[in-house]
C-alpha cells in the first residue's frame, strides 16, 4: 500500500492533486462527473473584490500541445463567492479548499485575504500576483521582488491561514521574487501561472484573441514549470505547489521530484474533465512501478 | 444534467458542399435531449476539442444510436477532421449545451440558417414538424457551391418551404437571409449563424419572440473555463452551458 498523502503548512491532503484555479470553476461543473472528495483540495476560480466581466471574445486559442486564454479574471466578486459559491461547493466537497484571490491594489488583496481567512472551508490563501490577462494589476505585483514582497507582508498581517503566493513565469528571475516572498513571510509558493503568449490568424490578419495576448497553458509549458519549480525549490525553504501542463501521474511524480509538495492540474481538466480522477487512480500504480512508497519521499530529491 | 465521454464509430465522413463535410457516427445518443445541443470532439494532434453542433441523431445505444455532425473546414483542426475515415473511433463529450425549446407558442415558425450555422436547425425542423408546427426555412450562403441541406429540409414534409439566399446571387435570392424574410409571414424565429446575421435577423424580427443559437471559440465546452462567456441583457451567459441557444430577451446587446 503506497502513501499518497502530503502536507501543506499543516494542512493534510489525502493526495497531492488539486485542480488549478480557473479550470474548475467552483466545482459545480464537475460534481456530477465524479466524487470531488477524491481530490486533495480544490483551488477555486480567481476571485476579486468586485464582479469582473472579463475580456471580449474570443478568449481562447489553440496552440501546439496547449492553449491560450484571455478570460481576464471573470468572477462574481468575493461577497457572492462567500455567500453563494462556497456554500454550494461545501455541499459536495468536504475538505479545505484553496482560495485563489487577485487584487488591483494592496488594499484589495488585504480585504479579500481577511475575508477568506474567516471562511471555515478555506484551508489556504493562494495570492495570485500573476494573472497575465488584466491590465494595471494582477501580474504587475508579481513581476518585481519588491511589490510581490509588499503584497505578501500586507496579506500576512491579516491572515491566520497559510498564505501561498502564486508566481508568474513572465519574469527575468523567478527565484529572486520567490525569495523575496519567503523573506516577507509567505508560507508557501504556487508556480507557475500561465506564460504570456499570442497567436495570429494568418487568413484574417488578426490576433486570434480579442485581447491580442493571453496566458499559455497545457503540456507544452511543463518543462518550463519543472525548471522553475526546481530552481525555486533549490533556493527557498517553504512548500511549493507545482503546476504547469501536468496531465498524468508521471507528470505529478516529476513535478514532485522537482520540488513540489503538491501539484495542481489545470488545462488538462478542460480537455478531459476526468483528468484529476484518472491521475489519482493512476498514481498508486505509477508509484509502485517506480518503487516509491511515500510521495513525500520524492519531494525535491537531489538531482 | 451531466454529460458523458463516449466513443463513437465513424460510419461516413463525406463532402457535401465546398469545404463542408457530413460526419455520420454510430454510438450512444441516449443522453441527447433536444435539438441545438452540441458535442466536443477530440481531434488527433490538436490539444483542444472541437465543439460541433448536432445536426441530427437517432436515439439508441452504442450499437443502434446515430449522430450526424455537419462541419466546415475553416482551419487546421477541421482540416484534420476531414481526414477522418470510416471505421475510426472518435472521443466525444456528449451532450453539451441547452439546445432549442420547441414547446413554445407558435403556429408559423421561421427557421433561419446562415452557412455552417444551418446544421442544428435540421433536427429542430424535424421536431417542430413532429409536433405539427410546420416551419418555413430560410438559408443563407455565400455562393451556390456552399449550399447544403436544402433537400434535407424539403423532404421532411410537403408543406415545408425552403428559401435560399446567396450573397453573390448564384442560387436563390441575391443577398442576405433578411432579404427573403421581408416577404414572409411568421410568428416565431429560430436562427443559427454568424453573429452579424443573428443581429440582422433579431432586428428584422422586431418584437417577435425567438431563439438564437451562437457559436464561440471554446476550450472546455462544459462551463468550466469561462472562455466563451458572453454578456447578455439577462446577465453573463456561457455560450457552452447557458447557451448555445439564447432567447430573444437575452439579446438587447445585439440590437
Amino acid at each position: 500500500m503506497v502513501d499518497l498523502s502530503v502536507n501543506l503548512s499543516g494542512i493534510h491532503l489525502d493526495n497531492p492533486i488539486i485542480p488549478a484555479s480557473g479550470t474548475f470553476g467552483f466545482g459545480q461543473e464537475f460534481k456530477d462527473l465524479y466524487d470531488l472528495n477524491i481530490l486533495g483540495s480544490i483551488s477555486f476560480k480567481g476571485t476579486t473584490r468586485d464582479e469582473r466581466l472579463g475580456n471580449p471574445l474570443p478568449r481562447i486559442a489553440e496552440c501546439t500541445q496547449g492553449m491560450l486564454n484571455s478570460v481576464g479574471l471573470q468572477n462574481p466578486g468575493y461577497r457572492h463567492v462567500i455567500d453563494q459559491e462556497l456554500p454550494a461547493l461545501e455541499k459536495v466537497y468536504h475538505k479545505p479548499v484553496v482560495a485563489n484571490i487577485s487584487g488591483f491594489s494592496i488594499d484589495e488583496y488585504v480585504e479579500l485575504a481577511a475575508a477568506f481567512d474567516k471562511v471555515d472551508c478555506v484551508g489556504i490563501l493562494e495570492i495570485n500576483v500573476s494573472c497575465p490577462n488584466v491590465k494595471n494589476g494582477g501580474m504587475s505585483y508579481g513581476v518585481s521582488a519588491q511589490s510581490a514582497a509588499e503584497v505578501t507582508r500586507a496579506v500576512k498581517a491579516v491572515a491566520k491561514k497559510p498564505v501561498y503566493i502564486k508566481l508568474s513565469p513572465n519574469v527575468t528571475n523567478i527565484v529572486e521574487i520567490a525569495q523575496a516572498c519567503e523573506a516577507a513571510g509567505a508560507d508557501g509558493l504556487s508556480l507557475i501561472n500561465t506564460l504570456l503568449g499570442m497567436r495570429i490568424d494568418i487568413r484574417t490578419r488578426q490576433s486570434v484573441l480579442a485581447n491580442k495576448v493571453g496566458g499559455f497553458s497545457g503540456p507544452a509549458i511543463f518543462p518550463v514549470a519543472i525548471r522553475m519549480v526546481y530552481q525555486v525549490g533549490q533556493a527557498c525553504h517553504i512548500p511549493i505547489i507545482g503546476m504547469g501542463g501536468v496531465s498524468s501521474a508521471q507528470d505529478v511524480i516529476e513535478m514532485m521530484m522537482a520540488g513540489a509538495s503538491a501539484v495542481q492540474v489545470g488545462a488538462a481538466n478542460l480537455v478531459n474533465p476526468w483528468a484529476c480522477q484518472e491521475i489519482i487512480e493512476e498514481l498508486p500504480k505509477t508509484m509502485e512501478a517506480l518503487g516509491i512508497k511515500k510521495l513525500t519521499d520524492i519531494i525535491g530529491i537531489p538531482l | 444534467m451531466a454529460f458523458d465521454r463516449k466513443k463513437f464509430k465513424v460510419l461516413h465522413n463525406k463532402r457535401i458542399a465546398k469545404d463542408v463535410y457530413c460526419l455520420e457516427l454510430l454510438g450512444d445518443t441516449r443522453a441527447i435531449k433536444c435539438p441545438g445541443q452540441f458535442v466536443n470532439i477530440e481531434v488527433a494532434s490538436y490539444y483542444l476539442r472541437r465543439p460541433m453542433s448536432i445536426a441530427d441523431w437517432k436515439l439508441g445505444d452504442e450499437t443502434t444510436g446515430k449522430l450526424i455532425i455537419i462541419y466546415k473546414v475553416v482551419g487546421g483542426g477541421t482540416a484534420e477532421m476531414a481526414k477522418i475515415a470510416p471505421g475510426e473511433f472518435l472521443d466525444l463529450l456528449v451532450p453539451l449545451g441547452n439546445g432549442f425549446d420547441i414547446n413554445v407558442d407558435t403556429t408559423h415558425p421561421l427557421i433561419v440558417g446562415g452557412g455552417v450555422g444551418t446544421p442544428p436547425l435540421i433536427a429542430l425542423a424535424a421536431q417542430l414538424i413532429a409536433c405539427g408546427k410546420i416551419p418555413q426555412v430560410v438559408l443563407g450562403f455565400q455562393s451556390e457551391e456552399d449550399v447544403f441541406a436544402v433537400d434535407t429540409f424539403q423532404k421532411m414534409h410537403p408543406e415545408v418551404t425552403v428559401h435560399v439566399a446567396t450573397v453573390d446571387g448564384t442560387l436563390g435570392t441575391k443577398g442576405f437571409v433578411t432579404h427573403v424574410m421581408e416577404h414572409l409571414t411568421y410568428d416565431y424565429i429560430f436562427a443559427c449563424g454568424p453573429i452579424p446575421m443573428l443581429e440582422a435577423v433579431v432586428k428584422m424580427g422586431g418584437a417577435l419572440p425567438g431563439q438564437y443559437s451562437f457559436e464561440a471559440r471554446m476550450a472546455c465546452g462544459f462551463g468550466a473555463c469561462m472562455g466563451c462567456s458572453q454578456q447578455t441583457t439577462t446577465g453573463y451567459k456561457r455560450i457552452c452551458k447557458e447557451g448555445p441557444v439564447l432567447w430573444k430577451e437575452d439579446l438587447q446587446w445585439l440590437i
